[in-house]
């Protein structure tokens, strides 16, 4: 975690640069599991990040800049969500982006082809969840918090985190029982 | 790298991790940009060939105005004679130079504030 607050634009600039090594990675599947779009993923990704940039120079409360990035990512994720259902027929899933840089992946093409189907189902069954559960079970994914920093950046009580974690998980294990046999 | 923080471990966790993806190369080289093209836009506040464009448009609109504004001036001022007995006028003050100075400051201004870079703001969702 950064634990400096950037005085001057040339030293924010360069907490900038820390920040994105250390949370592009999350931020990019924070957004991919809210929307299971490869393009809209990266395009939040980069909203998030800019807004990032340009506040922080004003930021002052360095204990909360962790959760403050990852509010505003949700936010955003909200925000691009929203907009871009309207425009959903525009939207090109994952599987179908020939574009894609390869990732690494060890196996042979017929594994690799069925952990890809299995990560899209993951995916497709979060962003089906209620927004507060699709949002906790997000969060809580990436391992970046205790459950109160994940409270705090949701603005909502520890409890009902937790309630929305319980019934994400339920819900998650009810549609992905099929996906978790073909894993195992 | 994915980090692996301890937690108890139950199905759906499984398959969380299994879906893990790392982002594309790019996405990193854009982030990394993104400081480059904010300062380029800070030193840019009013982007001069949209002020060109909508003053353009805001001189069309007025030309457009004044072109119809008489006969409508007219059918309303007779409207009003007709209703009230006597013409108000108040479509006049419309007319008035200083009140169209006002008008167009406010628009042109509206339309540059829309195209200019707002400071980040956070919104509940």
């Amino acid at each position: 975690m950064i634990n400096m607050i950037p005085r001057v634009q040339k030293e924010a600039d360069l907490i900038f640069r820390e920040i994105v090594k250390n949370h592009g990675d999350r931020i990019y599947n924070l957004a991919l599991m809210k929307c299971n779009q490869v393009e809209l993923a990266e395009d939040i990704c980069q909203e998030t990040f800019i807004r990032v940039h340009k506040g922080l120079k004003n930021f002052r409360d360095e204990s909360q800049l962790g959760t403050w990035i990852y509010r505003i990512a949700i936010n955003v994720c909200h925000t691009m969500i929203k907009k871009e259902s309207r425009l959903s027929d525009n939207l090109i899933p994952l599987n179908d982006r020939p574009d894609l840089e390869p990732i690494e992946e060890h196996g042979d093409a017929g594994e690799i082809f069925l952990r890809a189907v299995q990560k899209d189902q993951i995916r497709q069954a979060i962003s089906a969840l209620p927004t507060l559960q699709s949002d906790a079970i997000t969060l809580y994914y990436l391992k970046e918090f205790q459950y109160t920093e994940v409270a705090d950046i949701m603005d909502i009580p520890l409890n009902t985190l937790k309630s929305h974690i319980r019934r994400a998980k339920a819900k998650l294990k009810l549609l992905l029982m099929e996906v978790y046999d073909e894993t195992r | 790298m994915r980090p692996d923080n301890a937690h108890k471990r139950d199905v759906i966790d499984t398959l969380l991790d299994k879906s893990w993806e790392n982002p594309p190369a790019h996405l990193e080289r854009q982030l990394m940009a993104i400081p480059t093209q904010n300062a380029v836009t800070a030193i840019r506040p009013l982007d001069r060939i949209t002020l060109f464009l909508n003053t353009i448009l805001i001189l069309w609109g007025v030309g457009l105005g004044m072109y119809f504004w008489v006969p409508l001036n007219h059918s309303l001022g007779s409207f009003a004679q007709g209703m009230l007995g006597f013409s108000t006028s108040s479509p006049q003050i419309l007319a008035h130079p200083i009140v169209g100075i006002i008008v167009l400051t406010c628009l042109l201004f509206g339309l540059v504030w829309m195209d200019m870079e707002k400071p980040p703001g956070l919104t509940k969702a």
